[in-house]
């Protein structure tokens, strides 16, 4: 009996040594906003795209250096709704290229659907 | 008087090495230090800028020497000669202002990639390829906007064709693609990318 114990009590400890680093400590603040589409301008961070409800949602950009060069930003909100712009300008491929999971992207335009604007915010409370 | 000598001596010696020191302190400090490695590898579009200018100066200062010159010789009928010299070096400074300027123009990052650009461009238009893919992008546009929704099928062909347009052929397209989506007149059916 008293064998048993000290075997479960050191089965337990030997679990509690192996599980307890791979388990995060979730605080701090979080904010994901979801995709959100106004007059010609879009925002959204992309996980709170990614992890919404809804099957709907997305939010990025991409960058093709061939084509143009070429920057396109595209969105889509809960309601399906959609947004687009674009830009041929090669300085904004680092802009592009500093997206990440932790990521808000903001972006605008005309309304003939050029980019004049394109924000990446990484913030720590962006992520899942 | 042994020993005043010494001293006298000491002192002496002293007073050389002292001078000693600041002759070679001084030629030291004083030497032109050595060019830096820059500078010594220049720029060759520079190099060739200032080539450019330094022979246009040296043609204009040459015209003007030689107007100068023929304005010296008695010419009862020309008394002009000081103001024409005035002209004339007022026109080379212009002329080597405006030489100035144009050399910069054409030389500035902005300006090579326009020109590169438009060299680009102008390779690609009118080519076969390029008129069979503005007329593919151009009617699959047409079609979404009549038809109201844009589709999987519109996606690959406009993504196909998108890669042999112009700069200003895809800006022409995407000006009537893009706001009809925006503002919900052609109903995106595709997942992902719109193309």
């Amino acid at each position: 009996m008293k064998a048993n114990l000290q075997k479960l009590i050191g089965t337990a400890v030997l679990g509690l040594a192996m599980f307890s680093q791979s388990l995060p400590a979730w605080a701090g603040q979080q904010i994901r906003p979801e995709v959100a589409i106004g007059p010609n301008y879009a925002y959204g961070s992309t996980v709170g795209a990614r992890y919404s409800a809804d099957t709907q949602q997305y939010i990025w950009c991409q960058f093709s250096p061939h084509n143009g060069p070429f920057v396109s930003c595209w969105a889509r909100d809960k309601a399906n709704k959609f947004y687009a712009c674009f830009k041929f300008d090669a300085s904004w491929a680092t802009v592009v290229k500093s997206i990440t999971d932790s990521s808000l992207i903001t972006f605008g335009g005309d309304a003939a659907g050029s980019c004049d604007r394109l924000i990446v915010e990484n913030h720590s409370s962006h992520l899942k | 008087m042994t020993e005043q000598k010494k001293g006298l001596w000491q002192t002496i010696a002293m007073v050389s090495i002292g001078l000693i020191l600041g002759v070679g302190v001084f030629s030291w400090m004083t030497q032109l230090p050595p060019l830096p490695e820059q500078q010594a590898h220049t720029d060759p579009q520079n190099d060739q800028r200032l080539v450019k200018l330094e022979q246009a100066v040296m043609a204009l200062t040459q015209a003007v020497q030689s107007n100068q010159a023929k304005a010296a010789q008695p010419e009862p009928t020309k008394v002009t000669a000081p103001a024409n010299s005035d002209v004339s070096r007022s026109d080379l400074a212009q002329v080597i202002r405006e030489e100035v300027r144009q050399a910069m123009a054409k030389e500035s990052p902005e300006a090579q990639r326009a020109k590169e650009e438009a060299i680009a461009e102008a390779k690609i238009l009118n080519s076969p390829e390029n008129k069979a893919a503005y007329q593919s992008a151009s009617s699959v546009v047409q079609t979404a906007v009549a038809a109201k929704r844009w589709t999987e099928e519109d996606k690959e062909t406009f993504r196909t064709a998108f890669g042999q347009l112009t700069n200003n052929q895809r800006m022409e397209l995407m000006n009537v693609l893009a706001p009809a989506i925006n503002n919900g007149h052609v109903k995106v059916e595709v997942m992902g990318p719109l193309f």
